[in-house]
């Protein structure tokens, strides 16, 4: 029992190292979505309202993509007690996702019931690309797929004990994990249903526990009933809805058809697009490839299950299949639920949407590993299981020594671009040389082979500069011409064809907008490029 | 079999060759349409209803033969004059051949990777070795990590035979991917946004699969896999893995997993689950056929027209 213990708690201790290390460092820089997460948490901690002066919401518009509330508070103490920085905007997810390798122990055991299985399965979920991944910045996906888990546990633990504080500890963080990422809206309502029906005799015993689950979840999701169906959170999903999929609109819709019959309309299409959107998430090259999306499209990458994870996991299917194992009908369930969520909105396959599933396709990986065990034991003399274990220990150790050299050397210069990489950098030389200048314009548009990444460099000087948030909640920030600002500062797109022409003016932008050949050598201040060695920005002044 | 099946039999050969009739008429895929291809692929269907009837029963031959007649699958393909209709056809009256002289196992299974492997040849179809991209890929991995410390690492990790071996690997699990036989997700002929195989006909294929993985005893399983594997053969050496039109040749195996599911269904028909799951795969599939037909007539022939600009 010891030794387990002490297993266990190398394992959290481990796990918290490949979350920790370097990770102000690796992802290489704040994405935009972390500082605005960060500047929000700093607003509330300092003013207890939203940029928008908005006290205390339950959406945050943000960016306008209305942001959830749970990561944004869950950030607050953190900042209170290391600053507003790097390291306090991701502490939060790390320490969630280092914490979750005990808390997934016993979710284990208490879905499969077997210790064999839900270590293993803790095991795998230390080294998980899909985990450490999302848990090295700030992920809303990860919080939210831990609240269900906890949810989830407790929901078992209420009908096992028939504890009422149980089912309320359920309640609350289910609905929490509502409150925490878009997917999680439908997937809970979904998962809980599945529950009872699976669970139904059990259901019955219990039923003045489950009366109060339903009450105090009731209660709790109300605002957020109300906010979907009449709020700000309807124009999020309207959004992201699968109708707007770009492949969709290009090909089914086809503007100019006309009187088109109600079978080949678009909403029966739609459906079957759906379909496919769903089966696509068993795509290998997801599961095992480059679904993390760490490297460029199409070259291999990470995907969010390790390779030597495939006879596993084929084998762990069978096992489901012929053997009616504890936990069977939860785990399979789980996933096809799971990708529901994913498979109603738009773009590619996306690994965040669906780490709700993480925990079931640990689960059968670990039970096709314990399958494996078993079998060898039973067929192959000791000396052959040396050598079986010997060959896999090679390969995992291949795998995990490749999926290394993609972390920590390809993901940061293939994805640079992605986490805003350089913003820090330009951000730092503008407020460092504020003083000298009249007028600091920021141009939003980037990117490499074209300016088709739309960023908000307003929200990485505010992060940075540390910029009292009672005083931008105050400031006008549509200028007269219409350009969006505050304090010296513009956003708008540069047209060097007149902007050359102002004096006493900053400009940031990438090349795309300060074109180096029509750009004096001496009016260059500053040239800021990707890990990968593309430039990023010019920083110029005219003379 | 009865007066009445040999009708039936006809009856689903005449809609068959309706169905890819009304396809040409409305996509211009080819400039005519190629009898010998459209005779061919009739010929594929007797075939398969004979085979299916020997290992089943002719009820089973006859919707194994109707759901492929109706699958835009084939039909497209037969439209086009893929030359993979013409292999199908060999590799099938090989087996009809092979059992009615009683050859043994090994030999057939020999004989069909002999006419597979000629086959791909002469067609120069084994593209998967001159992938540039692959090349490239490695290349620039080798690239970055030279700016590091991590050098000697990646000669051991990052090679040209590490990433082929992976990119094999890769190939032959995509063929396994749902998505595949019964989404538009790989493009038929590389611009139709029909689903090869309706997607109604999933679920009798899960039943199918699982009553295969549970009955099929453990000295067939390498039988099985040989099979498996030799059928995806040519969509496995393709560059642009999977190939939906080589993968035509795992087809029929396809769809008599999906009838041993229905089956299945019909066995089992007083249950409630089973009678529910018969009908709502029947709705889903004639919902889905009469859309298919429909979105061919309005919107296939744009795509078409989309698909050749791009190239």
């Amino acid at each position: 029992m010891k030794q387990f213990f002490v297993f266990l708690l190398l394992l959290t201790v481990l796990g918290g190292l490949f979350r920790f290390y370097h990770i102000t460092k690796n992802p290489i820089s704040l994405s935009i979505d972390e500082v605005a997460f960060g500047y929000n948490a700093f607003s509330i901690l300092k003013t207890g309202r939203d940029e928008y002066g908005k006290f205390l919401p339950l959406t945050f518009k943000s960016t306008g993509d209305y942001k959830n509330p749970v990561p944004i508070y869950l950030m607050v103490p953190s900042i209170a007690l290391f600053g507003l920085n790097e390291f306090s905007v991701r502490f939060p997810t790390a320490l969630i996702a280092t914490l979750s390798i005990p808390l997934f122990f016993l979710f284990f055991m208490e879905v499969t019931g077997s210790r064999a299985v839900s270590l293993v399965g803790v095991l795998l979920l230390t080294f998980s690309p899909w985990h450490i991944y999302y848990s090295r910045y700030v992920s809303d996906h990860l919080i939210a797929a831990t609240l269900v888990i906890l949810g989830v546990l407790c929901f078992l633990r209420m009908l096992k004990k028939g504890r009422w504080f149980w089912g309320v500890g359920s309640a609350v963080f289910l609905v929490l994990s509502m409150y925490t990422y878009y997917a999680e809206r439908l997937f809970v309502p979904l998962l809980v249903l599945v529950l009872f029906l699976l669970k139904g005799r059990d259901l019955k015993v219990r039923f003045k526990q489950v009366v109060l689950f339903v009450t105090v979840c009731i209660i709790i999701a109300s605002p957020l009933i109300f906010s979907i169906f009449f709020g700000s959170d309807r124009a999020r999903a309207q959004m992201t809805w699968i109708g707007n999929d770009v492949e969709f609109v290009r090909n089914v819709v086809l503007n100019p058809l006309t009187n088109i019959p109600f079978l080949a309309s678009d909403n029966l299409l739609l459906f079957y697009f759906g379909v496919r959107k769903y089966l696509n998430y068993f795509d290998p090259g997801f599961l095992f490839y480059s679904g993390l999306n760490m490297t460029k499209g199409g070259s291999y990458g990470l995907g969010v299950l390790y390779l030597f994870e495939i006879p596993f996991l084929i084998l762990g299917i069978i096992t489901l299949i012929k053997k009616k194992i504890q936990g069977r009908d939860l785990i399979i369930t789980w996933i096809l639920v799971g990708l529901i969520p994913a498979s109603l909105t738009n773009n590619e396959q996306h690994p965040g949407r669906t780490f709700v599933i993480l925990p079931m396709l640990i689960q059968i990986s670990a039970t096709g590993v314990v399958e494996l065990f078993r079998f060898a034991k039973s067929h192959f003399n000791q000396n052959s299981i040396k050598l079986i274990s010997a060959l896999f220990f090679i390969i995992i150790v291949w795998n995990l020594m490749q999926a290394f050299l993609i972390y920590s050397v390809h993901f940061p210069r293939q994805k640079g671009e992605d986490f805003m990489e350089g913003t820090k950098e330009t951000v730092e030389y503008v407020l460092a040389n504020k003083d000298k200048y009249k007028e600091i314009v920021l141009d939003p548009y980037r990117g490499i082979e074209a300016p088709y990444i739309v960023s908000i460099p307003h929200m990485y000087i505010l992060f940075y500069s540390q910029y009292d948030p009672a005083t931008y909640q105050r400031e006008e920030k549509i200028r007269p011409d219409g350009s969006f600002g505050f304090d010296k500062f513009t956003i708008r797109k540069i047209d060097w064809r007149t902007d050359r022409f102002k004096k006493d003016t900053l400009f940031v932008g990438s090349p795309w907008s300060l074109p180096e050949k029509d750009i004096k050598n001496d009016e260059i201040l500053k040239r800021v490029y990707l890990s990968g060695g593309q430039p990023a920005f010019l920083i110029v002044s005219p003379d | 079999m009865n007066r009445k099946g040999y009708l039936l039999l006809v009856f689903i050969l005449l809609i068959s060759l309706s169905f890819r009739l009304y396809i040409n008429y409305f996509i211009p895929i080819t400039q005519q349409i190629n009898l010998l291809v459209i005779f061919m692929g009739l010929a594929n269907l007797i075939l398969i209803f004979y085979i299916i009837q020997r290992l089943a029963n002719y009820k089973i031959g006859l919707l194994t033969t109707l759901l492929y007649a109706i699958s835009p699958w084939a039909a497209y393909l037969e439209v086009a004059a893929s030359p993979y209709i013409i292999l199908l056809t060999f590799l099938l009256v090989l087996y009809v051949g092979t059992q009615a002289l009683n050859v043994s196992k090994k030999f057939s299974l020999m004989l069909a990777i002999l006419v597979i492997v000629f086959f791909i040849y002469r067609l120069n179809q084994i593209t998967i070795f001159s992938d540039v991209g692959l090349i490239n890929a490695v290349n620039s991995f080798r690239g970055e990590t030279n700016q590091t410390i991590f050098v000697p690492l990646s000669k051991v990790i990052e090679n040209r035979y590490i990433y082929f071996s992976e990119h094999l690997l890769f190939n032959v699990l995509k063929q396994f991917t749902p998505a595949t036989y019964f989404t538009n997700q790989v493009r038929l002929l590389g611009f139709s946004f029909a689903s090869p195989i309706y997607v109604g006909l999933l679920i009798p294929f899960l039943f199918g699969l699982v009553k295969s993985i549970r009955s099929v005893p453990r000295s067939s399983i390498t039988e099985v896999i040989a099979i498996t594997a030799l059928l995806m053969f040519p969509s496995i050496l393709s560059k642009d893995s999977p190939d939906l039109s080589r993968l035509i040749l795992i087809s029929p195996v396809i769809f008599f997993v999906i009838n041993s599911g229905i089956s299945e269904f019909i066995i089992n028909y007083k249950r409630k689950l089973f009678r529910f799951l018969l009908f709502f795969t029947l709705f889903m599939v004639i919902l889905q056929f009469v859309t298919t037909i429909s979105d061919i007539a309005v919107r296939e022939s744009v795509r078409l027209q989309m698909f050749l600009n791009q190239k």
